[in-house]
C-alpha cells in the first residue's frame, strides 16, 4: 500500500513533467504525423486499381498506418538516451539514495511522458482519419479490451527493452552509436516502417524472433482486424512471455552493472 | 574584395580545425560512417517492400524513384557535411549565453554559424549517393543530354540552398524557444516529407510542398530536371524561391537577434 502512494506520487511529479515540456513533445509528434500521411499516401497510389496488397485493402491500409502512429506514441520507449547519460554522468547516485525503487521512478516517467504524447496525438488522429477518409472507405477498428490489454503489453515489452539497453552505459564509453543502431531493425521490424504481411519472407521470419513486432504491430493488427480469436490470443501470450524476458534481463543488467557503477561526479 | 579575401581565409581555418577535430575521433568517425550506410540501407528497403508490390507510385518506376532516392540523399550529405552541424550548435549557444561572443566577433554570424563545422564523416555518404543514382541511371537505361544533367546540378544547388535556409530559420526559433531542445526534428520532417515523389499528394497538398514549404525542390524537381520531365519556367522559379527563401532566411536571422537577451549576462 505504501508503495503504492509513491507510485501514484512519482506519476503525479513525472506528469507535471512531461506537461511542462509539451513543446518539444509536439516537435517529436511531427514525425509521426508526415509518417502516417505521406507513408498511407504512397501505397495508395500504388495500388493501380487492384482491391488488396497483400491482403490489405486501401482502407485498412491507411487505417493501419494512423493507428501505428497512434500506438507508437504510447508505447515506444526511447528512456536509454537520458538513462545512459544519468548513469555516466553520475546522477543515477541521487536516485539510488531514494526510498523508491529506480524502476519505478522509471516506469513514471517513461509511462508520463507516454501517455502525453498519445493524448496529443489523438486530435492528429482523428484528423488524419477525416482526410483519408475522402479517398477511400476506412477499415472498422476494433478498439475493445483485448486492444488495450496489448497496447499495455506493448508499452511494457518496449519499456524493458528500453532500460535493458540503457544498462550498456555501465560498460561501455560510447553508447550513442549503438542506441542509433538499434533504430534501424526497430523500425522495421515493429511495423512502423509497413505492414509486417508486406515484407519479404525472411523479414517477416526475423520479425519472430525480435521483440518489436510484439510492440506496435500486434496491437494495430488487432485494431483492424487483421488478428482475431484465437491467433490473437496467441500473439498477446506472445507479448506477456516478451514481458517476462525483456524484465528478466533487464533486471539482470541492471544488477551486474550497478557493481560496476561509481557514481562518476560524486 | 578585401573582405572577400577575408572570409575565404577564414574559411580555411574552418576546414583545417574540422580535420584536426575528426582526427582525434577517429574511431567515431567510422562508426558514424557506418551508421550513415544502414541508414541508407533502411530507406532502400522500405524502397523494396513497397516495389515488391507495385511497379510504379504516382508515375514513378522503381528506378526514378530510386534516383530521388540518390538525389535527396546527396543533398542531404552535402548539407551535413557543410552546415548542420555548426547551425545545430546554435539553441546550445543560446540557451548557455554564448552566442555573445560569436556575436561580437568582427564576422558576419551567418558566416561563423553556419560554416565553421565541417563535417568530414559525410563524405562517404556522398560516394553512396553518386553511385546510387549511377546505378539507377543504369536501371532506367537512360543517357541524360548535357543539358539535362547541369540542369540537375543547378536544381541540386538551389535545393541545398533551400535545405540550409530552413535549417537555418529552425535554428532561429532557439532565440525565442529557448527550452525546446529538438528543434532540429523540424528539419528532419522536412526532409523526411521529401523522399518521396511529390505527386503522391493531392492537388493541394502537392501546391502547399511546392510553393508554401518548397520541399518538391529537394528531390522531386532535380530528378525531374535530370529525366527531362520539368518545364523550363519552372526552373526559373525554382532558382528564384531558392534566393528568395535565402533572403527570408537572412532577414529572419537578423530580426530574431532583435529578441536575443542573453541568458548568462
Amino acid at each position: 500500500m505504501r508503495l503504492l502512494s509513491k507510485l501514484i506520487a512519482l506519476l503525479k511529479i513525472y506528469i507535471a513533467d512531461s506537461l511542462a515540456y509539451r513543446a518539444s513533445a509536439f516537435i517529436w509528434m511531427l514525425t509521426d504525423v508526415v509518417h502516417c500521411l505521406v507513408m498511407p499516401l504512397v501505397w495508395l497510389s500504388a495500388y493501380g486499381g487492384r482491391e488488396t496488397i497483400a491482403g490489405y485493402n486501401p482502407g485498412e491500409m491507411v487505417t493501419y498506418y494512423v493507428m501505428i502512429a497512434f500506438t507508437t506514441n504510447f508505447i515506444v520507449s526511447h528512456l536509454m538516451w537520458d538513462l545512459s547519460m544519468e548513469i555516466k554522468e553520475g546522477m543515477l547516485s541521487q536516485w539510488l539514495l531514494r526510498p523508491v525503487p529506480v524502476v519505478w521512478m522509471l516506469f513514471a516517467r517513461n509511462i508520463s511522458w507516454r501517455a502525453m504524447r498519445m493524448v496529443l496525438f489523438v486530435p492528429v488522429a482523428l484528423l488524419a482519419l477525416w482526410y483519408y477518409s475522402r479517398f477511400t472507405a476506412l477499415s472498422p477498428l476494433t478498439l475493445g479490451w483485448a486492444f488495450w490489454l496489448s497496447v499495455l503489453l506493448g508499452h511494457l515489452v518496449s519499456f524493458w527493452v528500453a532500460y535493458a539497453l540503457a544498462c550498456l552505459a555501465f560498460w561501455l564509453q560510447e553508447t550513442q552509436s549503438v542506441f542509433s543502431l538499434y533504430y534501424a531493425p526497430m523500425l522495421l521490424l515493429s511495423g512502423w516502417v509497413a505492414p509486417i504481411a508486406l515484407m519479404p519472407g525472411w523479414l517477416q521470419a526475423l520479425a519472430v524472433v525480435f521483440p518489436f513486432r510484439y510492440t506496435t504491430a500486434v496491437p494495430v493488427e488487432i485494431a483492424i482486424g487483421k488478428l482475431q480469436g484465437e491467433s490473437m490470443w496467441l500473439e498477446i501470450g506472445l507479448q506477456a512471455v516478451w514481458v517476462l524476458i525483456g524484465a528478466g534481463a533487464a533486471q539482470i543488467l541492471w544488477r551486474k552493472g550497478l557493481r560496476q557503477y561509481t557514481g562518476v561526479g560524486m | 574584395m578585401r573582405r572577400l579575401g577575408f572570409y575565404w581565409r577564414l574559411y580555411k581555418a574552418f576546414i583545417r580545425a574540422s580535420f584536426v577535430r575528426e582526427m582525434e575521433f577517429r574511431a567515431n568517425f567510422w562508426a558514424k560512417m557506418l551508421y550513415n550506410a544502414l541508414w541508407l540501407g533502411f530507406f532502400l528497403a522500405t524502397l523494396k517492400i513497397i516495389f515488391r508490390h507495385t511497379d510504379s507510385i504516382a508515375g514513378w518506376s522503381e528506378s526514378e524513384a530510386l534516383m530521388l532516392a540518390a538525389t535527396l540523399y546527396f543533398i542531404d550529405a552535402l548539407i551535413s557535411t557543410l552546415f548542420y552541424f555548426g547551425l545545430s550548435d546554435l539553441p546550445t549557444l543560446v540557451r548557455q549565453g554564448t552566442l555573445d561572443f560569436v556575436l561580437f566577433k568582427p564576422v558576419d554570424s551567418q558566416f561563423w554559424l553556419s560554416l565553421r563545422r565541417i563535417n568530414l564523416d559525410q563524405l562517404g555518404s556522398l560516394v553512396v549517393a553518386v553511385l546510387l543514382g549511377v546505378y539507377a541511371l543504369f536501371q532506367l537505361d537512360y543517357t541524360p543530354s548535357l543539358l539535362n544533367v547541369a540542369l540537375y546540378f543547378g536544381m541540386v544547388l538551389t535545393g541545398v540552398l533551400i535545405f540550409y535556409s530552413f535549417h537555418f530559420m529552425m535554428m532561429t526559433l532557439s532565440i525565442w524557444l529557448v527550452r525546446v531542445e529538438n528543434l532540429w526534428v523540424l528539419s528532419d520532417v522536412f526532409a523526411q516529407i521529401g523522399r518521396f515523389p511529390t505527386d503522391v499528394f493531392d492537388r493541394v497538398l502537392r501546391r502547399v510542398f511546392t510553393y508554401v514549404l518548397p520541399v518538391a525542390f529537394l528531390a522531386t524537381i532535380p530528378t525531374q530536371a535530370l529525366l527531362g520531365k520539368a518545364s523550363a519556367g519552372f526552373l526559373w522559379f525554382a532558382v528564384a524561391w531558392a534566393v528568395g527563401f535565402f533572403v527570408m532566411g537572412r532577414v529572419f536571422w537578423k530580426f530574431a537577434l532583435r529578441s536575443y537577451t542573453s541568458a548568462s549576462s
